[in-house]
């Protein structure tokens, strides 16, 4: 297969609720678990022998079954999933797990609980802060969730099936980290859109298959020397980002962006599980101390350094932060990264949008302006 | 970051102004016995922190979601350090009726940046930070309850002040696991705190402190034991300050004394037949959510014209979960991690759902209320996100149940005459009915 055939397998795997891998496994006796958030770690369900799938809300059209139960109060993220939920499109699951990641997030469990089919439900309290002293209250609750699931799904969940779940999930990030790698060339052999298309295809389908289309595309990338047009690069940030539209609107305007720090992004692989040692220390320590997201605090100076880091690394022209309205723990960074790039001069464009509203009529103007900025100021620098 | 009670002190002193004038106001009125009692602490308690900062005593503060115990038995001698609640500053100002101060404040934090969805609260707040009016700290201790707003404020103000942070994680639910959780965590905080104050935790006092907290629980308790009273006794309004109260007042001479008032206010009122309706008590209703503390006359006006009154409230319902323990080290620390977690907003808010309806269903049958209010603060999104499961509920065991949207500090969201025509409603075609049925 070539490059643009891989990228079609993975763009529909990614466009319906249920794609034709799970649809497979599924027929073949698997099962699936649904979680929310990316402190949950998915190796535990690939150790209980399930698929991972994060949830999120491909071709929603509609919250109205949610917003009865969550009033239009909550973001659109959570309201356009529990509607999938609520009309029996998640049902392919045997269970979900959910995490006090944020409120609205946290409230979301309760309709899955007792309004869906899923049979089984676990919910962790994750700690809001990755210090030391809080470690081992997070691996406790990750001990009672395979306790749970040992006990619901009958199976063993022990060192060697976390083991060999490690190397299956390392093997993963380590194909979206080489891919990621190849966005730091001058002229990148694949846009923004696409890179998110293929990384939010690994949170939703079995990852043996995944790995094998993974290294055909790398294979295929690797030798693309072709050289690409942009007027910016950038580097997006924020919390749950999983539609690559939103990035392709950005690049339609002569942007490309080259790093996602978002869940669906690079939150998902940026660091591997070490394959030494006890295996549940070491997936607990990789989740907790990760580069942190909004919902952690004490922790913006660290995800700012981080950003830092990318922007030079690849060689980044602003940083776009964003975030979906409602959404509350994001609006605390964006508020963050604002204060730091007016005092710091990094080109920074704060962006506020509704999950799945697609048009981005705003987005395009305010992006192509902010491409403009960035392009006076590199002009203004190079006369100086 | 320069902060500032002197450079600023007419800024803060506008609070002191306001109370000051409203204890005036009311000085002889026979009917605010209770709530000038509370202003009169509030004027106290600014003066104390004023004073502290022309002496530059240290200060310490904390968020909404905290409890000052620890921070009051730093150091060999009473009052070395002066906890500081952050937020209390909007909450006063609002109390004492001046909504367009927090509003100056909100609109200055939006236009840096901070969205709009971010509680008032916080925004105010940062805004407060913004304008220099709260005193600096030497660090600030924050909870990571009762929500999203509380936890990433707390992460902007340190972006903001540069201080040290010691955070405490509250857990999902509300067990003996999930307590000692938080108890070990104190633990981890008297360290932080003596390591940046220079101060040993001083444990006799702690003890004294808890036990003068306890006391004033035991003269809340009396209060809302008096509130079951039909007709209600008191006006509705006293309930929104227990916030304050349980937050600042915990553990203080002063604190006790106001509850103590609350108590003795509502006592001879109950002897001499009086009820907080002045034409009549006709419905009763529980309020869960926060208070319109924007315009704090809304309950008066609830009792004047529809005759309705709240007898108990979320703030108060949770009073009876502040006892501390003082037989030993151990036992505080564990009852003040239990009294962290049970905070008003902390206790309904984080959690599992059936902590906000099982308690506010226990609340309308121990208060013998005819029906609830659900007060949803639209950056209450925990307390939006079970509006669904609590409409069940609630129709299940035949209470019915008002919903509205505003915003407790920014009338611009939702005015009082919005809110007062969806009460009038509530009243006449949904409760009163039933009631003469
Ligand atoms: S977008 Fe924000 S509010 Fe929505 S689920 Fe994610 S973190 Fe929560
Ligand atoms: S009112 Fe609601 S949003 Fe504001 S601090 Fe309290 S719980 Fe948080």
């Amino acid at each position: 297969m070539n490059k643009s055939e891989i990228l079609n397998v993975f763009q529909d795997v990614v466009k319906e609720p249920l794609n034709s891998y799970v649809e497979q496994w599924i027929s073949g006796g698997g099962k699936v678990g649904g979680y929310y958030c990316s402190l949950i770690p998915a190796e535990i369900f690939t150790a209980a022998g399930m698929v991972p799938y994060r949830i999120r809300g491909p071709r929603s059209e509609d919250t109205a079954l949610a917003d009865v139960y969550l009033s239009s109060n909550v973001c659109t993220f959570v309201r356009h999933t529990v509607n999938i939920a609520l009309q029996g499109e998640f049902d392919f699951m045997s269970g979900i797990v959910c995490m006090n990641g944020c409120d609205q997030a946290r409230r979301a469990y309760e309709v899955w609980k007792q309004k869906t089919k899923v049979p089984f439900h676990a919910f962790l309290s994750v700690p809001r802060t990755s210090e030391e002293r809080l470690l081992s209250w997070y691996k406790e609750e990750l001990e009672k969730l395979i306790e749970a699931m040992e006990k619901h799904f009958s199976v063993k969940i022990r060192s060697q099936e976390l083991h060999e779940a490690i190397k299956l999930h390392n093997a993963a990030r380590a194909n979206l980290i080489r891919l990621n790698d190849l966005r730091k060339r001058p002229s990148p052999p694949i846009s923004g859109s696409e890179a998110l298309t293929v990384t939010i295809a690994a949170h939703v389908m079995p990852l043996k298959n995944f790995n094998e289309l993974a290294e055909v595309l790398l294979a295929a990338l690797n030798s693309d020397q072709a050289p690409r047009k942009y007027r910016a690069r950038f580097i997006v940030s924020g919390g749950e980002l999983d539609e690559p539209e939103f990035l392709k609107v950005m690049e339609d305007q002569g942007g490309l962006v080259v790093y996602e720090d978002t869940c669906f992004g690079a939150r998902f692989y940026e660091e591997q599980v070490p394959e030494e040692g006890d295996p549940l220390t070491k997936i607990a320590e990789r989740y907790f101390y990760r580069v942190p997201c909004a919902r952690m605090v004490n922790s913006f100076p660290a995800r700012y350094a981080n950003v830092e880091q990318i922007m030079t690394d690849f060689h980044a022209d602003g940083l776009i932060a964003q975030r979906i309205k409602q959404c509350i723990v994001n609006a605390g960074h964006l508020y963050n990264f604002t204060r730091r790039g007016r005092s710091n001069g990094m080109p920074t464009l704060v962006l506020d949008r509704e999950y799945l509203a697609g048009g981005y009529g705003q987005v395009k103007t305010r992006v192509q302006a902010f491409i403009e900025n960035i392009e006076s100021k590199s002009k203004k620098g190079a006369e100086l | 970051m320069t902060v500032l009670g002197k450079e600023r002190a007419k800024d803060f002193e506008a609070i002191y102004a306001g109370v000051s004038g409203l204890l005036d106001r009311h000085q002889g009125d026979p009917d605010s016995r209770a709530f000038n009692a509370f202003l009169f602490a509030a004027k106290m308690a600014t003066e104390g922190i004023l004073s502290a900062l022309d002496d530059g005593k240290p200060v310490i503060s904390y968020n909404l979601g905290g409890i000052p115990e620890l921070l009051l038995a730093l150091g060999e001698n009473e009052n070395e350090i002066f906890p500081f609640a952050m937020e209390k500053v909007v909450a006063l100002q609002s109390l004492v009726g001046d909504s367009n101060y927090n509003m100056e404040s909100i609109d200055l934090a939006e236009a840096q940046g901070m969205s709009s969805d971010v509680c008032s609260t916080d925004r105010a707040t940062i805004g407060n930070l913004s304008k220099k009016i709260l005193p600096e700290s030497l660090c600030s201790v924050f909870v990571t309850a009762p929500c999203d707003s509380q936890t990433v404020a707390a992460e902007s103000i340190k972006e903001i002040t540069a201080k040290d942070v010691f955070m405490i994680d509250i857990p999902h639910l509300h067990g003996e696991r999930e307590i000692n959780y938080v108890a070990g965590q104190l633990k981890e905080e008297i360290k932080f705190l003596e390591e940046k104050s220079g101060k040993k935790l001083n444990w006799d006092r702690l003890k004294e402190v808890c036990a003068e907290s306890n006391r004033m629980i035991d003269q809340a308790l009396e209060w809302l034991e008096l509130r079951k009273t039909v007709p209600c006794p008191q006006t509705s309004k006293m309930l929104s300050t227990m916030y304050i109260l349980l937050q600042d007042g915990s553990g203080t001479k002063g604190g006790t004394w106001v509850a103590s008032e609350f108590a003795a206010d509502a006592k001879e009122r109950v002897l001499a037949g009086k009820s907080a309706a002045p034409g009549g008590e006709k419905i009763r209703a529980i309020w869960f959510g926060s208070p319109t503390w924007y315009n704090i006359g809304f309950y008066e006006w609830m009792e004047n014209e529809l005759g309705m009154v709240v007898p108990v409230d979320m703030f108060s319902y949770v009073v009876p979960e502040m006892y501390v323990d003082t037989s030993t080290p151990e036992t505080i620390l564990h009852d003040l991690a239990r009294k962290q977690i049970f905070m008003p907003m902390g206790r309904h808010f984080t959690g599992a759902p059936e902590y906000f309806v099982d308690d506010l269903l226990r609340a309308v049958s121990d208060y013998k209320a005819d029906c609830a209010l659900f007060a949803g603060h639209v950056s209450c999104k925990h307390a939006w996100g079970i509006i669904g499961l609590l409409k069940e509920a609630l129709r299940e065991a035949d209470v019915p149940l008002l919903d509205f949207e505003f915003d407790l500090f920014d009338p611009r969201i939702t005015s009082t005459e919005t809110l007062q025509e969806q009460f009038r409603r509530f009243a006449h075609d949904v409760v009163l009915p039933r009631l003469n049925r």
